[in-house]
């Protein structure tokens, strides 16, 4: 069930300000509270399976950390975990971005905040590539396997050339098909783009803002 | 100057989508290093990338091109809520100076890319160094607070502050230097191929 729809532009100030209050704010605090904040926008936006793994995670690396630190063990790597502690509900509001909306809702949001158009749309075909290319290293790696070349440590310059060179013309040759699919759509027209998902600011939008800048203000205060 | 194209700005998408992997890659590979490994990720990530600022130097070779590029990761790493404001500032403070020394002319030479990436690189290795001049007291006792001793809390802020700092922007600027001219070790051949 979802009580809740949130502008995406929302969620992304969210994860913007919070990694930058722990400069000013205490850690402790803010930890836990992210955590509920987090939590009670999942349970609003009807998003329980997420919910799920934010408790998860974070009620496993919590507990790793509080028995390393109990047995005295506090090193480089147990501050990892903090960091994994503090950040995993941005990280569950970052996936719930990428999940819940869809890049035309995105694109559309994001161009209502007036960032210039060609960063926008540049950052949108970004995240629509990262997973095409991780999927292009597997079939290089296959393909070097097949050919029996393959790719060791002792020649790393090589094995290295093998994994980018291909890559990287491969960026080539899809620009190419990218630009003309734009093109088609108009990515380059004057004037300013309408959508079918326009994303308006809505008082519950302002509601959680207001929610969130009580949460980092309280901060101070405690 | 010349004015980037939509087909310029697609192509410069597409390597940061390459470029983000590599960083991704390479910020795995520096937790092995503790403290001053993460000082200096940017400079491993320059290492491995040099031949991504090769190639768009040579393919794509407009103005912009490193902001572009800086201003995709910046907004990306903000959804995913590792967006840091000292970070941008000084990302992309980094990357106009890059685009001015190495994307005002048709092929710049591979010193002015370098030397360029160096920048770019440095920019993101501040954004870390930066705060720890300003706010370390506040960050250490933050740590000791939370059962951190303070001894190793000094050794881990000592990572990155005074002469340390300097050290790691150094050999961030080392790394990108040897990234670029790596880059252009493994791409020459095939550029030159592709130009004829």
């Amino acid at each position: 069930m979802k009580f809740l729809e949130v502008n995406p532009i929302v969620l992304v100030l969210i994860n913007i300000v919070s990694p930058t209050m722990y400069i000013f704010t205490k850690a402790s605090y803010l930890q836990f509270f992210l955590l509920g904040f987090a939590a009670c926008l999942l349970i609003l936006m009807g998003s329980f399976k997420r919910l799920f793994v934010l408790l998860g995670i974070y009620g496993v690396v919590y507990a790793i950390f509080e028995t390393s630190t109990g047995l005295g063990v506090f090193n480089s790597w147990t501050s990892y975990l903090v960091v994994i502690i503090e950040f995993v509900p941005c990280l569950v509001l970052a996936s719930l971005l990428i999940s819940k909306y869809s890049s035309s809702q995105l694109l559309s949001a994001l161009e209502g905040v007036h960032l210039p158009r060609t960063v926008v749309i540049a950052a949108t075909i970004t995240i629509k590539y990262i997973p095409a290319f991780r999927r292009e290293f597997g079939y290089i790696k296959e393909s070097m396997r097949l050919r029996g070349i393959p790719f060791t440590i002792r020649r790393p310059l090589r094995s290295f050339k093998f994994f980018i060179v291909p890559q990287l013309f491969r960026c080539a040759s899809l620009t190419e098909e990218v630009t003309a699919a734009g093109l088609v759509k108009g990515i380059n027209a004057p004037g300013r783009r309408s959508s079918y998902y326009s994303q308006r600011f809505r008082v519950s939008d302002a509601l959680v803002l207001a929610v969130f800048a009580g949460g980092l203000a309280a901060g101070f205060v405690i | 100057m010349k004015k980037m194209k939509t087909k310029n700005v697609v192509m410069v998408a597409l390597l940061s989508a390459l470029y983000l992997i590599v960083y991704m890659l390479s910020g795995a590979l520096v937790a092995l290093f503790g403290a001053f490994g993460h000082a200096i990720s940017p400079g491993l990530c320059a290492l491995l990338s040099g031949s991504i600022f090769v190639f768009m130097s040579r393919k794509v070779g407009k103005f912009g091109q490193f902001t572009i590029m800086t201003a995709i990761l910046m907004i990306i790493f903000s959804i995913m809520g590792a967006g840091y404001l000292p970070w941008i500032i000084t990302s992309m403070v980094g990357a106009i100076i890059a685009d001015l020394i190495a994307s005002r002319g048709n092929k710049p030479a591979i010193w002015k890319v370098a030397i360029a990436s160096g920048i770019l690189h440095i920019g993101q290795a501040w954004g870390s160094i930066v705060p720890s001049w300003f706010f370390v007291e506040s960050y250490k006792q933050e740590w000791i607070e939370r059962g951190m001793e303070a001894a190793d809390m000094e050794e881990k802020a000592a990572a990155t502050q005074g002469m340390m700092g300097v050290l790691a922007t150094a050999v961030v600027f080392v790394l990108a230097f040897a990234g670029v001219y790596l880059g252009w070790l493994i791409l020459k051949k095939h550029l030159s191929k592709s130009e004829d």
